[in-house]
C-alpha cells in the first residue's frame, strides 16, 4: 500500500457552546490515498464536516481540535495558522454544497478564477488567463472564453458548481474536498458532477474526499467509504464491503431507508428516534438507542474500531449481521 | 368526474416589455379520491406553478382546473368559496409553512375553525385527533413551530390540511427539505393517509426514487408541458419517452457496484424562449428531422399511459387524448 | 431553552428561535442601556426626591461652578442645573415616547393598509405622501409645522410625530407585502380566510415585533430631534427646564462650561442607551439571528 496523502489519526474536535465544550468529532482516524475518492458518509450533525474543517483550519474561534493530521510529511494541527492556511488554500482545496459559498457574485468568473491562480502561483495576467481557460474547460464549461467575462448569476446551479470545482482545482491540489457538492442539485445535473469529479480522479491524479448523506452518489463513485455517527466512525472499508456487505446496524438502517428498486409500495423502513445532539452523547455506544440488536453492554462499553474482514473496519460489540 | 382535473392548463409570467412566458405550457392531468399521482420534473419545468395553479393560489391564462366539478377559481380578497376547502395544499419549506409566533395547537385549531369543519368546541379533542393521525402526540399542541424538526413540521403542516377534510391535496416537494430518515417517514405517512382518509394526494417532486415508491401514477413534466404518463412500475421499466429515460438512469443506485449515473447533455433552455418543435429535441439523443418542426401530442399508448414522442407514432392507439394547436 | 441547529456554508451556526432573548450576562450592551434608561424613567418619576432644588428657583449665584451644594453649578440665573437636568427628563422621556407612539401607531397603521392594497390608489397615495415627507431634512420640515402651528412643546411634538410618521409607514408596508407572501398565510387563505382576516390574524402579530425594534431605536432620535427644536427656541419655553434648552443657554456662555455640557450629557446617555436596547431588541424579534460561538 502506497503511502497516504493524508493521514488522520485520533482527531478529536470540541466546539464551544453556552455549556462549555460539545465534542462533535470524537477519535477519528482514516486515510486518504492517491488518486483515490473518499467518502465520508453520515447524516447531518454527525461531524463529518466537521473533521475536515478542523484539518482545514476552518472552524470558528474558541473550537479545540487535537490529534494529528499528516499531510506531505507534516501535521497540519501543529502547524501555525497562516502555514496551514497557505498549504490548505493550495494543496486541499474545498468546494461547497453551494457554489456561492466559493464565487463572489460582483466579480465576473475569470477575474475570480485569474485572481486565485496569481496569488497561489504567481502567474502573469496572460498566463493566469490561459490557465482559467483550460481550467474550464476541463470541467466542460462550454465557450471557456466566453465565460471568464461572466457573472455567476448567468450560469446554472450545475454550472456554477462546476466553476467552484475549476477554481478549487486552480493550483493543482492534491486533495479536492467536496462538501455535498450535489445535493442541491437536479437529478441529471448531479450525474454530470458525479461523473466529472469521477473523471477528475481518472486523469488529475487528483484524491478527491467527499463528503455526503447520500449512498447512491457514494456509491457512484467513492472508493473507500467511512460511515460517521454522532462525531465516531462506526464503519470503514472499501465500496462494496460498506454497501453491499455492511455490518453496522446503522448502516444497514441507512441503507434500508432508501427507496429500493425492489421493494417498490412498501413502506419505506426508518431508523426510529434521532441522532443525539453533542450536549447530550449516550453512554457507550452512541447508537445502541435506537439500534435494534443493542445488548446491556452496549450501553456500558464503547466499541473500538477493530478489523472485522481485509480492510474492513467495525465498531459494533454485537455484530448482528457477521458473514 | 375525477377529483381533480386539469385541462390544458396555461399559467404565464408577464413580464415588462418582452412577451409573457409560459411557465406551464398546456398540462392535462386527472386525479382521483384514494390515488398518488406523482408529478416529477427538474428545476424550471414548472411544476410548482402548476400546483399552485391546481389549488388557485395563482391564476391560469388558459385552460380549466375543476375540483369535483367545480372549476377552481384563483384566490381573490375575499374568503375561498366553501366548495373549495377540500382542496389543500402543503409546502416544500416546513420552516416556512407555520407561523413561527403560535402555538400549533392554535394553528390547527384555527384551521379547523375556518375550513368550518368542525363542530364549535369540539376543536381541542379534533385537534389532538389530527395530531395523532399524523403521528404526533397531542402534547405537541402547546409548543411552537421551532422546537420541531423537519419532519415534525412538515406532519404539523399535514395535520393542518386534513383539519379541513379535504378528499384532495397537493403537495409541493413536501420531501425534499428533508433528511433521510424523516423522508421515508413522511412518505409512509402520506400513503397511509391516502389509504386511509380516502385521498387524492398530487405529489410534485424532483426525486425519482421516492415518487416510485410512493405512488401509484407518474407524469414527467419538462419545459411547461407534460411528457410521460404512466402507472409507475410501467414507467420505470420501460420508459417511453427520452427525456422519462435520461431522469431514471440518472439516478444513482445505492449497489455497491461503482455504476455511474448518465448525466444529460445540455442546460434547461429559458422558458421565456422554447426550442421550436418539441421541446426536448436540443437535448434529445434520439432526435430526428420532425422533432424540431413539429411538437409532438401527447400520444395514447396501449396499457393506459400516455407519450409526447414521434418516435411512438407508430404504436399510438385510439384517438389522441390532447391535440397540440401550437407547435 | 430549545434551540434549533442548522447548517449554514461550511460552518454550522445556532439558529436561534423568534422571541428568545439570549441570556442577559451575554449581552452587556444591552444591560448598559437598560440600567441608563431605567435609571433616566427612575429620576423622571422621582424628580423631586431627587433634585435638591426647585428647578426655576433663582436663589443661587449666577454662574457657580460646580460644588458640593450645586453639583453642576448654577446658571445665568442662579438656577440649579443638577435640578434642572433631573426635571429636564420629566420633559423629554414622556414627550419622546409619546411622539415615538403616535408615529408607530399612525404610521405602521398606514403602511400596513398601503401594503394590503398595494398597487392601488391607496397604496400609491400613501407612499407619495411618505415620499413627500422624506424628500425633507426632518429638522426643517418640524422647524415649517412648527412656524405654522407656534411654538411651544405640544406643537412640537406633533411636528416631530410628522416627521416621523414615514419611516413606520415603509417598513409596515414592506412587511405586510414579504409576510403576506409567506406559506403560512397562503395557508391559511387556502382553508378559507379572507384576505383581511389573513392581514389581521397572521400578518400584523407578525411586524409588531419589527416596528418595535424600529420605535425604540427611534426613541433617540426624538428625543435629539426635541432637544434641536427646543435649543432653536421653538420647543420648551423658558422657564421650562429642557435639556435642548439648557443646551442652547451654553452655548452662549462658553467660558462657564456647565451651563450646557450636563444637559448635553444626558442627552447622550440617553440616547446611547435607547440605542443600545433597540439593537438589542432586533436581535430578539428577528428569527432568523444567527450567532457563532456561546
Amino acid at each position: 500500500m502506497s503511502r497516504p496523502v493524508l493521514d488522520v489519526r485520533g482527531l478529536r474536535v470540541k466546539l464551544p457552546t453556552a455549556a462549555g465544550h460539545a465534542t462533535v468529532v470524537d477519535g477519528v482516524d482514516y486515510r486518504v490515498e492517491p488518486q483515490q475518492v473518499f467518502g465520508v458518509a453520515g447524516e447531518s450533525g454527525s461531524g463529518k464536516t466537521m473533521s475536515v474543517l478542523a484539518i482545514l483550519g476552518l472552524l470558528p474561534r474558541g473550537a479545540v481540535v487535537e490529534g494529528e493530521a499528516w499531510f506531505g510529511g507534516r501535521d497540519l494541527l501543529r502547524l501555525p495558522a497562516r502555514e496551514r492556511r497557505a498549504i490548505a488554500g493550495r494543496e486541499i482545496a474545498m468546494v461547497f454544497q453551494d457554489p456561492m459559498t466559493s464565487l463572489h457574485p460582483m466579480l465576473d468568473i475569470g477575474h475570480q478564477l485569474c485572481e486565485h491562480v496569481r496569488h497561489h502561483l504567481g502567474l502573469s495576467r496572460a498566463q493566469a488567463e490561459l490557465r482559467a481557460c483550460e481550467l474550464l474547460a476541463l470541467v466542460r464549461i462550454p465557450d471557456p472564453a466566453g465565460a471568464l467575462g461572466r457573472y455567476p448569476h448567468q450560469f446554472s446551479g450545475g454550472m456554477r458548481q462546476r466553476i467552484a470545482i475549476a477554481s478549487a482545482l486552480a493550483c493543482d491540489p492534491a486533495i479536492l474536498v467536496a462538501d455535498e457538492p450535489t445535493t442541491a442539485l437536479d437529478v441529471t445535473v448531479q450525474a454530470g458532477i458525479v461523473r466529472l469529479l469521477d473523471r477528475l480522479r481518472r486523469e488529475s491524479g487528483l484524491s478527491v474526499v467527499l463528503i455526503t448523506h447520500d449512498l447512491g452518489v457514494m456509491s457512484s463513485i467513492a472508493d473507500r467509504v467511512s460511515i460517521f455517527y454522532a462525531g465516531r466512525v462506526v464503519e470503514s472499508g472499501t465500496r462494496e464491503d460498506v454497501i453491499q456487505r455492511a455490518r453496522h446496524p446503522y448502516t444497514r438502517g441507512l441503507l434500508d431507508a432508501l427507496p429500493h428498486p425492489e421493494h417498490e409500495r412498501t413502506p419505506l423502513v426508518a431508523i426510529p428516534g434521532t441522532p443525539p445532539s453533542p450536549q447530550q452523547l449516550p453512554s457507550g455506544c452512541r447508537f445502541h438507542p435506537r439500534c435494534a440488536y443493542r445488548t446491556a453492554t452496549c450501553e456500558q462499553a464503547v466499541p473500538p474500531l477493530v478489523d472485522v474482514a481485509d480492510e474492513h473496519e467495525l465498531a459494533c460489540l454485537v455484530d448482528p449481521f457477521a458473514a | 368526474m375525477s377529483a381533480l382535473e386539469l385541462h390544458d392548463v396555461e399559467v404565464e409570467y408577464r413580464r415588462t416589455g418582452v412577451a409573457p412566458t409560459r411557465a406551464v405550457a398546456g398540462v392535462s392531468l386527472a386525479l382521483e379520491r384514494g390515488r398518488i399521482l406523482g408529478l416529477v420534473g427538474e428545476s424550471g419545468c414548472g411544476k410548482s406553478t402548476l400546483a399552485k395553479a391546481a389549488v388557485g393560489m395563482v391564476g391560469v391564462s388558459s385552460g380549466s382546473i375543476a375540483f369535483e366539478g367545480r372549476p377552481v377559481t384563483p384566490l381573490r380578497r375575499r374568503a375561498r368559496p366553501a366548495e373549495l376547502v377540500r382542496l389543500q395544499m402543503v409546502f416544500q419549506n416546513p420552516y416556512s409553512s407555520l407561523n413561527p409566533r403560535r402555538k400549533i395547537g392554535v394553528q390547527v385549531a384555527e384551521a379547523i375553525r375556518l375550513s368550518r369543519a368542525g363542530a364549535r368546541g369540539r376543536e381541542r379533542g379534533r385537534v389532538a385527533e389530527l395530531l395523532e393521525l399524523v403521528g404526533l402526540t397531542p402534547s405537541a399542541a402547546e409548543r411552537f413551530p421551532h422546537q420541531f424538526s423537519g419532519g415534525q413540521r412538515q406532519r404539523i403542516a399535514i395535520a393542518r390540511a386534513l383539519a379541513a377534510e379535504p378528499s384532495v391535496i397537493v403537495l409541493d416537494e413536501p420531501l425534499s427539505s428533508l433528511d433521510a430518515s424523516a423522508q421515508a417517514q413522511v412518505a409512509n405517512l402520506l400513503v397511509g393517509l391516502a389509504q386511509q382518509l380516502d385521498l387524492g394526494l398530487l405529489l410534485i417532486s424532483h426525486d425519482l426514487a421516492i415518487v416510485r415508491h410512493v405512488a401509484d401514477e407518474v407524469a414527467v413534466m419538462y419545459l411547461g408541458k407534460i411528457v410521460e404518463q404512466a402507472a409507475t412500475e410501467a414507467l420505470w421499466r420501460d420508459p417511453q419517452h427520452p427525456y422519462s429515460m435520461a431522469l431514471i438512469n440518472a439516478v444513482p443506485h445505492a449497489d455497491g457496484t461503482g455504476f455511474l449515473p448518465d448525466g444529460l447533455a445540455g442546460e434547461v433552455p429559458d422558458p421565456a424562449n422554447p426550442p421550436s418543435g418539441c421541446r426536448f429535441h436540443p437535448r434529445c439523443p434520439y432526435a430526428f428531422d420532425r422533432c424540431g418542426t413539429g411538437s409532438p401530442p401527447l400520444l395514447a399508448l396501449p396499457g393506459e399511459r400516455t407519450a409526447a414522442c414521434w418516435l411512438r407514432e407508430q404504436e399510438a392507439v385510439g384517438p389522441q387524448p390532447e391535440a397540440e394547436a401550437v407547435p | 431553552m430549545s434551540i434549533g441547529s442548522a447548517r449554514l456554508g461550511r460552518v454550522r451556526v445556532r439558529r436561534r428561535a423568534p422571541g428568545q432573548l439570549r441570556p442577559a450576562w451575554r449581552q452587556p450592551l444591552a444591560l448598559v442601556g437598560i440600567a441608563i434608561a431605567l435609571g433616566w424613567v427612575l429620576v423622571a418619576i422621582f424628580a423631586p426626591l431627587v433634585a435638591p432644588d426647585d428647578p426655576s428657583a433663582q436663589g443661587g449665584l449666577p454662574f457657580q461652578s460646580p460644588t458640593w451644594s450645586h453639583p453642576f453649578g448654577t446658571d445665568v440665573l442662579g438656577r440649579d442645573i443638577l435640578s434642572r437636568v433631573v426635571y429636564g427628563a420629566r420633559v423629554s422621556l414622556p414627550l419622546a415616547l409619546l411622539l415615538v407612539s403616535i408615529a408607530l401607531v399612525v404610521g405602521g397603521t398606514l403602511g400596513a393598509v398601503a401594503g394590503y392594497f398595494k398597487s392601488t390608489w391607496i397604496d400609491g397615495l400613501i407612499m407619495r405622501l411618505a415620499d413627500l415627507v422624506f424628500a425633507f431634512p426632518a429638522i426643517v420640515l418640524a422647524l415649517v409645522v412648527v412656524a405654522v402651528l407656534g411654538r411651544g412643546l405640544r406643537n412640537t411634538v406633533i411636528a416631530i410625530a410628522i416627521v416621523s410618521w414615514p419611516q413606520f409607514a415603509r417598513v409596515a408596508r414592506s412587511l405586510v407585502l414579504s409576510i403576506g407572501d409567506e406559506e403560512y398565510v397562503w395557508a391559511s387563505r387556502l382553508l378559507g380566510a379572507s384576505s383581511r382576516r389573513a392581514l389581521v390574524r397572521e400578518v400584523l402579530p407578525n411586524i409588531v415585533g419589527p416596528l418595535l425594534v424600529l420605535a425604540t431605536l427611534d426613541l433617540g432620535t426624538a428625543i435629539l430631534l426635541l432637544a434641536s427644536l427646543s435649543f432653536l427656541g421653538l420647543g420648551a419655553q423658558p422657564p421650562t427646564a429642557e435639556w435642548g434648552a439648557m443646551v442652547a443657554d451654553g452655548t452662549q456662555y462658553f467660558q462657564h462650561w456647565w451651563v450646557g455640557s450636563f444637559a448635553g450629557l444626558a442627552l447622550f446617555t440617553a440616547v446611547l442607551a435607547f440605542n443600545f436596547i433597540g439593537d438589542s431588541l432586533r436581535d430578539y424579534f428577528d428569527p432568523t439571528t444567527t450567532w457563532k460561538g456561546p
